[in-house]
């Protein structure tokens, strides 16, 4: 499989412009982007506009969980796309979130986070089976030996 | 990774409802209330040693505690502890969710004094 697809949606209560910007927020996100339940805050760096960079390092006991990425698209308040880069993982990615109004005060988001097989890995893994094709077919193209 | 406080405590409970009798006593206390040891025995037709070992394991666990009044003991479930176990499952979801969750929970309240 070439990528693998997380997607969630989520009624959050509060206006959407509010939401939106909780996305952008270094203080807000510094509290909602945790990597687990019951961890500190995390330590937010962003520059918040198409093509800025953004740095969010999570704490899990005395782990530090380094996480960048780079805002692709903030279209306010309907949709922001960035890459999602975990420090821990191989895989690149991209996280798309899509915003829609519900009512005054009830935001729906939907999440759709798209994990990429590192290019390497991919074609390591092609070669790999590529390899073991062609050796399927030297077996299978030789001549019957009967014992 | 993380090592949970409760990790050991969740260890104990889900080895002591891994029974299906345990786990069906549980849920028939947690539903219905306290009950009687002697009722219990009766609504699974077992012995009252049998159903005293089970009751045993659970009490073990903090799952259920019993309270004697006369003669009578009184099973009832620790519904406190049961909360553990229900909050590991309320974990099995993608980070992501969580995250939204957790969203949801600081804007609800207003979000922060910055935001």
């Amino acid at each position: 499989m070439a990528d693998h697809t997380v997607n969630v949606n989520k009624t959050i209560h509060a206006p959407i412009e509010k939401v939106f910007d909780a996305w952008l927020n270094p203080k807000m996100l510094s509290i909602f982007m945790m990597p687990m339940p019951g961890m500190p805050e995390s330590d937010v760096e962003n520059d918040a506009r198409e093509g800025g960079n953004f740095t969010i390092i999570m704490h899990a006991g005395d782990d530090k969980l380094p996480h960048t990425g780079e805002y692709l698209e903030i279209n306010p308040p309907d949709k922001l796309v960035f890459t999602w880069v975990s420090h821990s993982s191989v895989d690149n990615s991209t996280v798309t979130l899509n915003f829609t109004k519900i009512d005054d005060n009830k935001t729906n988001i939907s999440l759709s986070h798209v994990k990429f097989i590192d290019e390497k890995t991919r074609s390591d893994h092609e070669g790999g089976w590529g390899n073991i094709l062609d050796k399927l077919n030297d077996v299978m193209s030789q001549p019957v030996t009967t014992i | 990774m993380v090592e949970y406080a409760n990790e050991k405590i969740l260890t104990e409970l889900l080895k002591a409802v891994s029974d299906t009798t345990r786990r069906s006593l549980l849920t028939q206390l947690c539903q219905q209330g306290a009950s009687r040891v002697t009722d219990l025995a009766d609504y699974y037709d077992m012995s009252l040693n049998g159903i005293s070992k089970h009751i045993k394991v659970l009490e073990n666990a903090g799952l259920v505690t019993r309270k004697t009044i006369g003669r009578t003991h009184w099973i009832e479930a620790n519904i406190k502890r049961v909360s553990l176990v229900e909050n590991w499952f309320k974990e099995l979801k993608s980070i992501w969710e969580l995250r939204l969750e957790k969203l949801d929970e600081i804007l609800r309240n207003g979000g922060t004094q910055n935001g």
